[in-house]
């Protein structure tokens, strides 16, 4: 037998596995039988759909929520009732103590780190700054001192000068004394 | 009793327009639906379950539930995959409750035997179809039962043309190696 001929007696065999007669439909029978469900379709029809009602449900639920913080905000600030600060403390410390882990340790530790790396950086550009105005001050000296040792200078040079012109008034003066006696032997020898 | 075949349906603007008008209310707009849908919707069912009136009752059950939740459909264009899946998931709730019903007695009611075919293949063909994983059987029943095309399964049970076909191939495929354990080649 062919491979095709195989193919179509294997078709007609499972085609007539079917059951007969096959199903017909009968709305009519239907109807009758699910009047709910004509009911659900016609009470349907004035719904909005799921994803609308979602939508509005949400809403609805958020707006409680919001509603519930004031109230609850509202209470909170209108309270007279005092703090007990002590109770308080103690509560805080026991929570503390609880929720600090290895982790959150770790993560103190970390930070330790972090800061110590900052302060060592912050304590060399201090240290930097100060050096920088030592040697600012420093220049400044040397540059007083100079500006000093040069007005010695001037000092000394301007005493120089006035003694120079005191031993060139003084020598004017010595030679003028000295001009008429040496007319009067020149005179004399002439004659 | 109005039979109506599936084929002789509509196309799919005329589908969502009868969509639109039964999720408004228009009885006469599910009715149509209902003719074009039944059908097929009894073959899903069947090859859940393997049996005759729990699939039609099935089929019928699954539209009164479509028709409740029938505003909630958002794709109107795919009202046959929605309402198949709706099907789907009734035939399993059936065969779940009749497990648990017949629990120690014999698992499936039988259907009548095909009587064509005296060397007894055409029995060996309808065990080896029922004994069919459920995909491949359902492709198998909605083909040969019901005549529907590739299209028209895609359309149904939500799945590609192509792997409509490869389930269909794969099918027979196992039909035949059944048959030649049990001596027919």
């Amino acid at each position: 037998m062919k491979a095709s001929d195989k193919d179509n007696r294997l078709d007609l065999a499972i085609s007539r596995t079917a059951p007969r007669p096959g199903p017909a439909a009968d709305f009519g029978q239907w109807q009758q039988a699910h009047p709910e469900a004509l009911a659900a379709l016609k009470a349907g029809a004035h719904r909005q759909p799921r994803s609308v009602r979602l939508l509005l449900l949400t809403r609805v639920a958020a707006l409680l929520l919001l509603t519930l913080a004031v109230g609850i905000a509202i209470g909170r600030l209108s309270s007279k009732q005092q703090f007990d600060v002590e109770r308080l403390r103690t509560d805080l410390e026991t929570s503390l103590k609880v929720s600090i882990t290895e982790a959150v340790r770790q993560d103190l530790a970390q930070e330790m780190e972090w800061r110590m790396a900052q302060y060592a950086t912050q304590t060399l550009a201090a240290s930097k700054a100060i050096t920088d105005q030592r040697i600012s001050e420093l220049s400044q000296s040397m540059a007083t001192a100079r500006w000093m040792d040069r007005q010695r200078v001037v000092s000394a040079l301007e005493q120089v000068e006035v003694n120079r012109l005191r031993d060139a008034a003084q020598l004017g003066l010595g030679l003028a004394a000295l001009a008429p006696p040496s007319n009067e032997i020149r005179i004399r020898g002439t004659q | 009793m109005t039979v109506v075949d599936w084929r002789a349906g509509l196309d799919t603007q005329t589908e969502q327009n009868l969509v639109e008008a039964a999720r408004s209310g228009c009885v006469e707009s599910l009715g149509r639906l209902y003719e074009r849908y039944y059908t097929s919707m009894v073959w899903v069912a069947y090859a859940i379950l393997l049996d005759r009136d729990l699939a039609e009752d099935t089929a019928q059950e699954a539209f009164a539930r479509a028709c409740a939740r029938l505003a909630d459909l958002r794709h109107t264009d795919r009202f046959g995959t929605w309402l198949g899946r709706i099907c789907r998931n009734e035939a399993h709730q059936v065969l779940r409750g009749r497990r648990r019903q017949e629990a120690a007695k014999v698992p499936i009611e039988e259907e009548v035997s095909p009587t064509v075919g005296s060397d007894g293949y055409d029995q060996a063909v309808k065990e080896a179809v029922d004994q069919l994983p459920l995909p491949y059987r359902e492709v198998v029943v909605l083909h040969y039962y019901n005549d529907m095309g590739y299209e028209q399964m895609h359309q149904v049970l939500g799945i590609s043309v192509d792997c409509v076909k490869g389930r269909l191939s794969r099918a027979r495929k196992r039909i035949g190696t059944a048959l030649r354990r049990r001596g027919f080649d």
